[in-house]
């Protein structure tokens, strides 16, 4: 009788981790999730001209651009800095990068394994579009995808036209975060979109 | 301005009058030449008018004060003294951050500059400081340097720290240098340092010069504390309290850097040290009720708090500063210590104003140094926090070298020398001294300070607190140059305080006056002034159209985005590892259980 109790108590054990395991799982996703929508209408209220809209009032972070990608059907908003913290947000958008629209490299990275999930299916030649906090419409047109690894990747800042970098991690499936590769969509700002 | 064999000579005008002279004449036809500051570290220069194949040379005289600190060697005895002089020759690409400023039309030319960038919001002058960069494989720009050295004491060794040059010596002390042919291209700068024999490194340095026109006398002081390790003992006393941001947008790469460099703060401080601790988020709170000395046990609970420092919550930093401005409840024990608060943060703050002032009101005896890390820290808030606070500003902009910078400034906070600097000039006539208060020292810095005085100075006396007595040194003034650098260096620190100033809240009409003033005297550009040379009779016919451009600058060496990729964050989640554990653990907890009904099935059948 007593083996048997001993028994149940490994498998309840067992269960309880199970779930622990799997609501935290899921916490991070719904997370991800629930985020977008309070910043959706964060975003509206920059749009009507407020500034550094908090999506709720602890945040110390702000929405500054949309993103969508039309062939996949993406529409995320974009975070002011791209922190850890923000990252369980929302993409995020580098300071001291160039903004959108302007020219430099723009640079906004996101999670491999939730918001930036969908750059796997992503094409040359895909068109991205960038709103601005002005409600300005910026075309980029994806004109490179690389892998690298983080320590000896290059870019020149300095460009004249306005490029847009989207960062994530790589490969795309791995079970465990803290890969060392990269996966860098570049996009050059298309001023006749189609 | 040389044109040929004529040599004109250039006039220092406020900078709006410069410009419209030199427009002017552009348009008259005649030769002109302008220079003008961008930035304090950032000239530009313009020539207009120049014939096709014609040389026209500009030449522009500047100074330099060159960098002086002892070395030590590995047992930490000091080595030698070494001298340094960096000559900027490559301008680093900015970024320019704001919103494009839509250009009026009467918005004059001069107004708009010929750089890669648009002026924006933020930066309203960014197409004067973003000169066109030549691509990295064409060099545009080259440069000839021809260095006379004459150091007045025997050098042990001369050293170019990026550039190869050919060197010649003449006498004990005396070097010309060149670079060598095939190391000319302006893409990074030159870097000279030379060295004192052992033993030789000066003590003390006064170079005083007479005014042409006045009374006036202009001095250059350095005075080295003392070095030897013996007359350093006992070393002076420190208390150290640490401010931790502890905020959420600390969280990853920032608070485990900050983590550990607190660790090795810890590690470093001795037990005749007092410390503290206080980590503020949406409150702030002290680790001890008093700083406590540093023993084995108060150290022990400190790393244990350290370890399970984690990042959540806002950022409240007037009650975190409070708390390491409080009267320490024995105030006499403190005179013979310094009390140094460490302050490290990314965040950034609305209420300045109020925070400035309650720095202002309690700092007392302390010295705040701030820290900033990430990529947006608010560095005018933190640079003037320090100002106020008597200390320093150490900006990490890569979160991965928080370590690294912080051990560097640990250890210079470690061995503090003199406190309390007062210098005398023993007269009665007015002396103005450039900085007006002498910062604390720490081992190896010199002071250093320029002053200028109504009437001729005899003896300059130097009064300091040591741990546990008074340090003292007097200086005889005795040779005097008639010449003016000394002038020109002690203006140009008065120039630097008086833009300080304008940071600082002073009225900047009163102060641009002023700065207009010591410049114009002192036949200086600024911000505000700019070197204007304009040649008599016009030499391009006005028919004739003008071809204008813009020289091309190089990319300085390695100015590429190296280390971006290293400082983004991690962008993984543990999501999946999560899900896939659990979904594994399940699936495990059912194969057990559904084995032990298989197993007691067969024993009921």
């Amino acid at each position: 009788m007593l083996f048997k109790n001993k028994q149940r108590l490994f498998i309840v054990s067992i269960m309880l981790l199970a779930s622990w395991q799997i609501i935290t799982g899921s916490y991070i996703q719904v997370k991800a999730y629930v985020a977008q929508q309070l910043l959706l209408k964060a975003w509206d209220k920059t749009l009507a001209g407020d500034k550094k809209v908090k999506p709720w009032s602890w945040a110390d972070t702000w929405p500054v651009a949309r993103l969508q990608v039309p062939a996949l059907n993406e529409d995320i908003i974009i975070l002011a800095g791209d922190s850890g913290r923000n990252l369980a947000f929302g993409p995020g958008y580098r300071f001291g990068t160039a903004q959108p629209g302007m020219p430099g490299v723009s640079i906004i990275s996101a999670h491999r394994d939730t918001h930036f999930r969908f750059l796997r299916n992503i094409k040359r030649g895909d068109e991205i579009r960038i709103q601005t906090d002005k409600g300005q419409i910026i075309h980029y047109k994806v004109s490179k995808i690389s892998i690298v690894d983080k320590a000896q990747a290059q870019i020149e800042p300095v460009t004249t036209t306005s490029e847009l970098l989207l960062v994530t991690c790589y490969p795309f499936n791995a079970v465990k975060p803290g890969t060392r590769l990269r996966y860098l969509v570049f996009a050059t700002q298309n001023h006749k979109p189609s | 301005m040389i044109i040929g064999e004529r040599v004109i000579e250039g006039k220092i005008k406020p900078r709006k009058q410069a410009r419209k002279i030199y427009t002017q004449a552009k348009q008259q036809g005649r030769k002109v030449s302008l220079v003008e500051q961008q930035r304090p570290n950032m000239f530009s220069s313009e020539v207009a008018n120049i014939a096709p194949n014609e040389t026209i040379k500009v030449v522009i005289e500047y100074q330099q004060s060159i960098q002086y600190q002892n070395i030590k060697d590995d047992t930490g005895n000091q080595k030698a003294g070494e001298f340094s002089l960096r000559f900027p020759m490559a301008i680093n690409p900015r970024y320019i951050p704001g919103e494009p400023i839509v250009e009026k039309l009467e918005l004059t030319v001069a107004e708009v500059g010929r750089g890669w960038a648009v002026n924006t919001t933020l930066v309203p002058d960014a197409s004067k400081i973003t000169p066109p960069v030549g691509s990295s494989n064409i060099t545009t720009a080259k440069t000839n340097l021809r260095i006379e050295l004459d150091a007045g004491f025997p050098i042990e060794s001369i050293d170019s720290a990026y550039h190869r040059v050919t060197s010649m010596k003449h006498g004990s002390g005396q070097y010309t240098l060149t670079l060598a042919p095939d190391n000319n291209i302006a893409n990074r700068d030159f870097k000279l340092s030379w060295q004192t024999a052992i033993g030789q490194q000066p003590r003390a340095a006064v170079f005083s010069q007479q005014d042409k026109n006045s009374s006036d006398t202009y001095h250059l002081i350095m005075i080295m504390p003392p070095t030897d390790t013996k007359v350093l003992q006992p070393k002076m006393g420190r208390e150290v309290i640490y401010i931790i941001d502890s905020s959420g947008s600390m969280a990853g790469t920032s608070i485990e850097q900050a983590r550990k460099a607190l660790m090795m703060a810890i590690d470093r401080l001795s037990a005749n040290e007092t410390f503290n601790i206080i980590e503020f988020n949406s409150t702030a709170h002290k680790l001890f009720k008093q700083a406590v000395s540093a023993n084995y046990s108060n150290k022990a609970y400190a790393r244990r708090f350290i370890r399970h420092l984690s990042a959540d919550g806002g950022t409240e930093m007037a009650s975190a500063l409070q708390l390491a401005l409080a009267k320490p409840r024995d105030e006499q024990s403190h005179h013979n210590r310094i009390r140094q608060v460490i302050f490290l943060t990314d965040g950034s703050v609305g209420n300045e104003a109020a925070l400035f002032q309650l720095i202002k009101n309690r700092l007392g005896e302390s010295r705040l140094f701030t820290v900033g890390i990430g990529s947006a820290p608010n560095s005018f808030f933190m640079t003037k926090a320090a100002r106020y606070g008597r200390g320093t500003f150490t900006y990490i902009g890569d979160v991965n070298e928080v370590q690294e910078k912080m051990n560097r400034l640990f250890t210079k906070l470690d061995a503090p020398v003199l406190k309390n600097i007062e210098i005398n000039f023993n007269t009665r006539a007015a002396v103005e001294v450039w900085p007006k208060k002498q910062p604390d020292l720490y081992q190896g810095e010199p002071i250093m300070l320029v002053a200028k005085s109504t009437e001729q100075i005899h003896q300059i006396n130097v009064t300091a607190d040591m741990a546990n007595r008074k340090w003292q040194m007097a200086l005889k003034v005795s040779k005097t140059e008639k010449n003016n650098d000394i002038a020109v260096l002690w203006a140009r620190n008065k120039i630097n305080a008086l833009m300080d100033s304008i940071h600082e809240g002073e009225n900047k009409k009163a102060v641009k006056k002023q700065i207009v003033n010591v410049a114009l005297k002192h036949h200086l550009v600024s911000k505000f002034t700019s070197l204007v040379a304009v040649d008599v009779t016009p030499s391009r016919p006005l028919h004739e159209a003008i071809k204008q451009h813009a020289f091309k600058t190089n990319l300085p060496k390695g100015m590429i985005y190296k280390k971006v990729f290293g400082s983004l964050p991690q962008t993984a989640t543990t999501s999946e590892l999560n899900l896939i554990t659990g979904l594994i653990l399940l699936l495990i907890a059912v194969a057990i259980i559904s084995y032990q009904s298989i197993a007691n099935s067969k024993k009921t059948v």
